[in-house]
């Protein structure tokens, strides 16, 4: 029975993905360059906060400092392109690797730490990175790198978007799989009790590391995407407001859930859009806006939406007594 | 040396000049029962600490089927064959009860670093297997942290057993339990050693309990061994009555 209902309860989560996906592969047909646009600009930000959620919500780690990694894919893309050769294919492979490497030296520190010590040694480190990205030459200094060509393939605004959904729904797809394994349940369990997680035989130190690698390799895919779509990386990519950007998403959006990141990225994106076309002081409403989302909506927007069916169960009960 | 199952000797340990483990020695039998009493702060919770590698001695040596497991870590601890339960429950209370002794069986199972396959198919039957030996198998699905506390004792237990220990260590394993609920648990225990065939190591308040599962008796005091014996021994012996009642005699 168990068996039953679980495969029938993990069923409808992927036609959910389906139909997602189809719809997402529907806008460029709409012919809204504005929209196209904007869906890539969430998408990607979306990888980039779940590769944070990896860590935050599925591991109980607080990452101050993905915008490393995020600058790490987008600057190794942008020179791979540049000054060699490589065909394109390779950059796409090399890029997210290189910044699997940063997260490999950064988190030999980092994930020896917890919680408050965790955040500003992430945070740290990434500003270390922020400066030597202005400072060393070959990066541009701080007008960063500009006009880097991308493939013929690649040049319209639909193909950039088509090739990003792809992408993303394949590392989502693995996500997906990998919080699923036993490799993905050790990862919660430590979020739970590490040390319960120690006396019961797995290495947790290691295990950390391991996953501090993995999402800082999909946070490089994110920053090489997003160089992909804008042609051009800024040493901003790398300051640590970044990464807080990155947090901010994933609370926004709730950071148990699994899609919540995507969905934070897309109300941070959209409200900031609007926001800015309605009024100069723009920062000041987004920001009375996100205190209040956090507020009102404590688990995020998905935590909300996971209880909406229940209150409007309850409310619909209420009425007919 | 080494020719014991467990033996432990001269362990030392301080916390900033107090001597929480002094020059303890002391040595378990296959398949017995062997309980530790003391009154609160007499030192078992950290011998059972230093035991399970949580914390390194200060002096001393711990031989476990004939190896020296003196400061080796934690996990290394859990696959040489000693696992424990807490005395403080210390599960994942956000897990159902499979998933808790999930965790466990895949820690023994040394699969934490498989990516692939869904961790839920792994060990099924084994996991839902202990789990009704346990006695919580309506609970299978219940998440743990909104079990009762007995139950959640009954975990702590459970967790420790898939790892398929040799030596079984249970930290106070009824403290803040109903007397129903502690012979519940104390069947539990003594069924478990029969099919598992494993020696258990218990540290314990209640001298009911006590008295009524051990083979032999080890009474710690202010950090150090002060005697051992058998129930009887125990029970008539003048000096384990003063600790517990004080001297005002």
């Amino acid at each position: 029975m168990d068996k039953i209902r679980n495969l029938q309860a993990g069923a409808r989560e992927w036609v959910w993905y389906v139909i997602a996906f189809v719809i997402l592969m529907i806008v460029p047909f709409s012919g809204s360059i504005f929209w196209t646009n904007l869906l890539t600009e969430i998408l990607i930000m979306g990888l980039a906060a779940m590769s944070v959620n990896l860590l935050l919500g599925f591991g109980g780690s607080l990452p101050f400092g993905h915008a490393a990694f995020f600058a790490s894919g987008a600057y190794a893309t942008a020179l791979l392109i540049k000054e060699t050769n490589l065909p394109f294919v390779a950059v796409l492979i090399i890029a997210p690797v290189m910044a699997a490497v940063v997260g490999a030296i950064l988190g030999i520190i980092i994930t020896r730490l917890y919680e408050f010590y965790y955040a500003i040694v992430s945070a740290a480190s990434c500003m270390v990175l922020w400066t030597l990205i202005r400072k060393v030459p070959i990066f541009g200094g701080d007008t960063g790198i500009t006009g880097v060509e991308i493939p013929e393939i690649l040049s319209s605004i639909d193909a950039m978007y088509i090739f990003t959904i792809i992408i993303v729904f394949i590392v989502l797809i693995f996500t997906k799989i990998l919080l699923n394994s036993p490799f993905g349940w050790i990862q919660q369990a430590i979020r739970e009790n590490p040390n319960r997680v120690t006396c019961t035989g797995s290495n947790v130190l290691r295990h950390r590391y391991i996953a501090f690698i993995i999402s800082s390799f999909i946070c490089g895919i994110a920053g090489m995407l997003f160089v992909l779509h804008t042609q051009s990386t800024f040493p901003s990519y790398a300051h640590w407001v970044k990464s807080g950007d990155f947090v901010m998403i994933c609370i926004l959006g709730g950071v148990n859930t699994f899609i919540g990141p995507m969905i934070g990225a897309a109300a941070l994106i959209i409200l900031q859009t609007y926001i800015t076309s309605l009024t100069e002081h723009w920062l000041l409403f987004l920001g009375i806006s996100i205190c209040l989302l956090v507020i009102f909506m404590p688990s995020g927007i998905m935590g909300l939406a996971g209880h909406l069916p229940s209150k409007i169960q309850s409310l619909y009960r209420k009425i007919r007594s | 040396m080494g020719d014991t199952f467990f033996e432990i000797i001269g362990l030392e340990k301080s916390f900033r000049g107090l001597k929480a483990t002094n020059n303890v020695s002391l040595s378990i039998k296959k398949g017995e029962v062997c309980s530790i009493i003391g009154p609160n702060g007499a030192g078992k919770t950290t011998l059972f600490n230093l035991i399970t590698g949580l914390i390194k001695p200060d002096a001393g040596k711990i031989y476990f089927m004939g190896k020296d497991i003196t400061g080796h870590s934690p996990v290394d601890i859990v696959h040489a064959g000693i696992a424990r339960s807490f005395q403080i429950v210390n599960n994942f209370p956000r897990f159902t009860v499979y998933d808790n002794i999930m965790i466990a069986a895949l820690g023994y199972k040394k699969l934490a670093m498989k990516m692939f396959t869904p961790a839920k198919g792994i060990a099924k039957n084994e996991i839902m297997e202990l789990i009704d030996r346990i006695g919580l198998a309506k609970e299978a699905h219940s998440l743990a942290g909104e079990l009762s506390h007995g139950d959640q004792k009954r975990l702590e237990v459970g967790i420790a057993l898939a790892s398929h220990p040799s030596l079984l260590l249970l930290d106070e394993p009824t403290a803040g339990m109903s007397s129903d609920e502690k012979g519940g648990i104390l069947e539990t225990i003594k069924r478990v050693m029969k099919e598992s065939d494993c020696t258990v190591f218990l540290c314990e308040h209640d001298m009911k309990v006590i008295f009524s599962v051990s083979d032999t008796i080890w009474v710690l005091h202010n950090g150090a061994v002060v005697t051992s014996g058998t129930v009887d021994e125990i029970r008539n012996n003048s000096l384990v009555k003063e600790i517990y009642l004080g001297e005002a005699e």
